[in-house]
């Protein structure tokens, strides 16, 4: 069932960065010919939110998020693993108000639309709340994880 | 202060309303006493006006100078402010905005919106085409790339002038000219001499297809907020301070054209009759027939 | 803001990744505050995506990944070994060389740097260069962006502190051209001491040379291809991403054909996590931005600063070393917008001119992207670099005091900036 959402999540993202660029390269030969096209911009950059923030919980999936590890890496393994199950938990704080506060915020400015096309906001601002919940998904996973081996590791203690 | 207001603008602080912002701020302080602290911040410092406008939704204590065209997303018939040739003269559109009518539309904004108007006579110059090469009637626009404001009815008002709408941000606006992505701008004298225009293109032509008049926006929660006496004192300040600053915007775009002329620029006037003529029918093609009857009828009374 | 701070240091001292230390910690500052809703900062996260200059960065990174494919990097790497490879260091003087050939096209440091590291830095590790080293290099090339025309740093001075940009423009050429230079010097020092050996131990003859530019040439063209679809005005910078995407594909596909659907579906896979590695840290970087302007926290360090001196050098060198350190933790074009309004009028009133300070002032700015805390290109290069944030900077040391000698010069020698301006200007 995850698996499924990951690579349907991935696909998406591909499919709508290919899409993002080819609309702007669009834009740009369109205005060059003396047609501009006027709402490829606005709508390359509604992509772009999407983009984002699918592209963030796929770096958060293959963990390449980067951190400093100039004092951690001093301590013992078991309190970094401590340490790291804290900082999943923390993030899951956030995201967790990112959900929402951000829907919350995407209803109240639900009736503005976009200048351009005359779209409504909403499809803009779904976006970050809407990458908050996959990336709650993937924290949530990572805490999983991270449970099962600190039990693991302290059978074997 | 117990109650503060952040006040945010894409425009410069070497613009002329800004300075108008500064006396708006000083008259607010002094007169609550300090109890009503207001902050500036120009340049867009705090986010584009979309955002901000926003944040003043969602209850921010956060104001915004905005144009008719942005707020017709909640209140239709303001589009009608920016629609091209309606308003003859910047007398007429200062007429309409003092008139009950114009009132009435901006007092549905707290309960459509969650915003509340402070004062709407910020006038911040005639829109004007900036071109590299002449202009004296509409077909000398075709296949000119103009850079449109990224609102529909500039849009529609520069396809109907002859040109080519092609929207882009304003910061990109000097390096874009400058290569030749667009041929054209239009905006009015103040900003067209901050974003130094005049040193990669040869004519402006005071076409003034429309009076460009801004308000001073705020949360209505915010606003809310406030005793009535401050709420009273932020109108009369904000609408004094609007006044003063319009004249001195007024002054400083004469200025300033003649500068640019100095350095250069060919300034134009121009028959406006046939733009006019090809841009009549915008208003009815933008739903606004009822508004701009409204507004025909207030200017000429 | 005190809550901001505390909770930043902790967060980044336990090893959580900067992107979420940055976006939490300035969320903390929203649940303290009157009348700031919390969804703007969610608001303000999405923010950067509706940036025309940053819709460039996702671009230009699928362009590094696509050109990696294509077999373009391969016989770019080629060619640059037959033209540098008898020189001490030759890839890293091949990637500064790049780096203001290109750098003056895409505009952002950060998609440079992203694009150098995909297109020259997985080469160059694999050549035996230190990962450290070349992560450096990178990042100190990708600087070079910010003087040479057009960058956007400029223009958003110009625009906001009333300067001509034509003038920014053009002083910022020979300062560009100075920068390469001192890079160059620096990276053979530096190659000398590693004792990274030459790949070549002679000479390329004509016939090689010959042989290699024609095996190379389409990938060659790229460079050029980008500069001449701007400079014509067919493109903006950020539609000049897209166009060359287009270029990459078509060689790829058809002239090189190495470009099957199924790379190019492995591509847009590598480029999409590739972009959550540098969204993240620019997109939280906009919360923190916003919550920082709000407390006028610029303003109130400027004051300080004309309280402790009023010596017309001491006033300009407690700004640049004020500049520097707010380029340590803030975005070039975040400090750009805030500090340009309260900086110039203290410059104009000690009689500074404001283009010759722009330069500088928009070189430092920069260089703070490849500092810690904050640093957006250093940890985007170390990121795809697989390098430690630590020994980039260790490795940065020898290039850090490069870039000193280069600002003391700017600032000693108005001539580097003004002596071209005022050629082309004088009236
Ligand atoms: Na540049
Ligand atoms: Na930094």
């Amino acid at each position: 069932m995850i698996g499924k959402l990951r690579q349907l999540e991935l696909a998406l993202a591909k499919i709508s960065l290919a899409a993002m660029a080819l609309l702007i390269l669009i834009g740009g030969i369109a205005r060059t010919l003396d047609h501009p096209v006027i709402w490829s911009l606005e709508i390359s950059m509604v992509i772009f939110a999407w983009v984002s923030m699918l592209a963030i919980d796929q770096a958060l999936q293959k963990q390449r998020h980067i951190g400093i590890d100039i004092l951690t890496i001093h301590l013992s393994q078991r309190t970094q693993r401590r340490l790291n199950l804290m900082n999943q938990l923390i993030i899951l704080g956030f995201l967790i108000c990112g959900i929402w506060y951000g829907y919350s915020f995407t209803i109240t400015t639900g009736n503005q639309v976009l200048p351009v096309t005359q779209l409504p906001l909403y499809i803009l601002n779904a976006a970050v709340p809407t990458g908050c919940v996959l990336m709650a998904i993937t924290t949530i996973e990572h805490i999983i994880h991270s449970c099962r081996i600190e039990r693991a590791s302290e059978s074997l203690d | 202060a117990e109650y503060s207001l952040n006040l945010s603008t894409s425009l410069t602080p070497n613009d002329p309303s800004y300075q108008g912002f500064e006396a708006f701020k000083k008259g607010v302080e002094q007169a609550t006493d300090h109890h009503v602290e207001i902050k500036l911040f120009p340049s867009g410092q705090l986010g584009a006006d979309n955002d901000i406008l926003q944040y003043a939704q969602a209850g921010s204590n956060v104001g915004i100078i905005v144009d008719g065209a942005r707020l017709a997303q909640f209140v239709p018939q303001l589009g009608v402010l920016t629609a091209p040739f309606l308003f003859p003269s910047y007398a007429s559109i200062k007429k309409f905005v003092g008139s009950p009518v114009f009132h009435q539309w901006i007092g549905e904004l707290p309960k459509k919106a969650n915003l509340n108007v402070l004062s709407f006579n910020w006038f911040q110059g005639a829109r004007m085409l900036v071109t590299k090469k002449p202009i004296k009637s509409p077909a000398d626009l075709h296949g000119v790339r103009v850079r449109a404001l990224e609102a529909p009815m500039t849009i529609k008002t520069i396809s109907c002038m002859g040109g080519s709408p092609t929207p882009l941000a304003w910061s990109e606006i000097y390096s874009s000219m400058q290569t030749g992505v667009v041929d054209a701008a239009e905006a009015q004298p103040t900003a067209i001499y901050g974003s130094k225009l005049y040193e990669i293109s040869k004519y402006i032509t005071k076409t003034r297809h429309f009076y460009l008049e801004t308000g001073i926006v705020v949360s209505h929660k915010w606003f809310a907020s406030l005793p009535d006496k401050y709420q009273q004192i932020l109108i009369d300040q904000s609408e004094k301070a609007g006044e003063s600053a319009s004249q001195a915007t007024i002054k400083i775009g004469l200025k300033r054209l003649a500068q640019m002329q100095q350095k250069g620029v060919v300034i134009e006037s121009v028959n406006t009759k046939p733009f006019a003529k090809a841009c009549a029918n915008v208003v009815n093609q933008m739903g606004l027939t009822k508004a701009a009857q409204d507004v025909e009828r207030v200017i000429h009374s | 803001m005190t809550i901001t701070v505390i909770l930043f240091v902790i967060l980044m001292l336990i090893g959580m990744p900067i992107g979420f230390v940055i976006g939490i910690s300035s969320l903390a500052y929203f649940f303290t505050a009157h009348f700031l809703p919390i969804g703007i900062a969610f608001q303000k996260f999405a923010a950067p995506t509706q940036s025309f200059p940053i819709l460039a960065t996702p671009l230009f990174l699928l362009v590094g990944n696509m050109l990696n494919k294509t077999g373009v990097t391969y016989r770019l790497l080629d060619f640059s070994q037959m033209v540098s490879g008898w020189m001490i260091g030759g890839l890293a003087q091949i990637n500064v060389l790049l780096a203001t050939l290109l750098g003056g096209v895409s505009g952002s440091a950060t998609a440079d740097a992203a694009m150098q590291s995909r297109v020259l830095g997985v080469s160059m590790i694999e050549r035996g260069y230190p990962r450290a080293f070349t992560a450096v290099v990178i990042a100190f090339s990708s600087l070079i962006t910010a003087t040479i025309p057009p960058s956007i740093l400029l223009i958003l001075y110009g625009f906001v502190g009333n300067v001509s940009i034509g003038k920014l423009f053009i002083a910022g050429i020979v300062p560009g051209i100075l920068l390469t230079a001192i890079l160059m010097f620096t990276n053979s020092i530096m190659a000398r001491r590693m004792q990274i050996e030459p790949e070549m131990k002679h000479l390329p003859t004509r016939h090689e040379l010959g042989q290699s530019f024609k095996r190379s040439f389409w990938a060659l063209m790229f460079p050029i291809v980008l500069i001449f679809v701007i400079r014509l005005g067919f493109f903006t910078t950020t539609e000049a991403g897209a166009f060359i995407i287009l270029y990459a594909f078509i060689i790829g596909r058809y002239i090189y054909k190495e470009l099957t659907n199924q790379a190019i579906w492995e591509v847009l896979g590598e480029t999409v996590s590739d972009i959550g590695v540098v969204m993240i840290l620019i997109m939280a970087a906009a919360i923190l931005g916003h919550i920082t302007i709000l407390d006028q926290v610029p303003q109130h360090l400027a004051n300080m600063i004309t309280h402790i001196t009023t010596n017309r050098y001491g006033i300009l060198s407690l700004l640049l070393v004020f500049i520097a350190f707010a380029g340590m933790l803030f975005d070039g074009s975040v400090i750009i917008l805030l500090l340009t309004p309260i900086l110039l009028p203290i410059i104009r009133q000690f009689g500074f001119d404001p283009v010759h300070f722009g330069i500088i002032f928009v070189v430092l700015t920069l260089l703070g992207a490849n500092t810690p805390p904050v640093g957006i290109c250093m940890y985007t290069v170390c990121g795809i670099l697989n390098c430690s944030s630590i020994a980039f900077v260790k490795a940065s040391v020898p290039y850090l005091i490069a870039f000193f000698a280069f600002v003391v010069l700017l600032v000693i020698f108005p001539g580097i900036t003004m002596g071209l301006p005022h050629l082309l200007f004088a009236r």
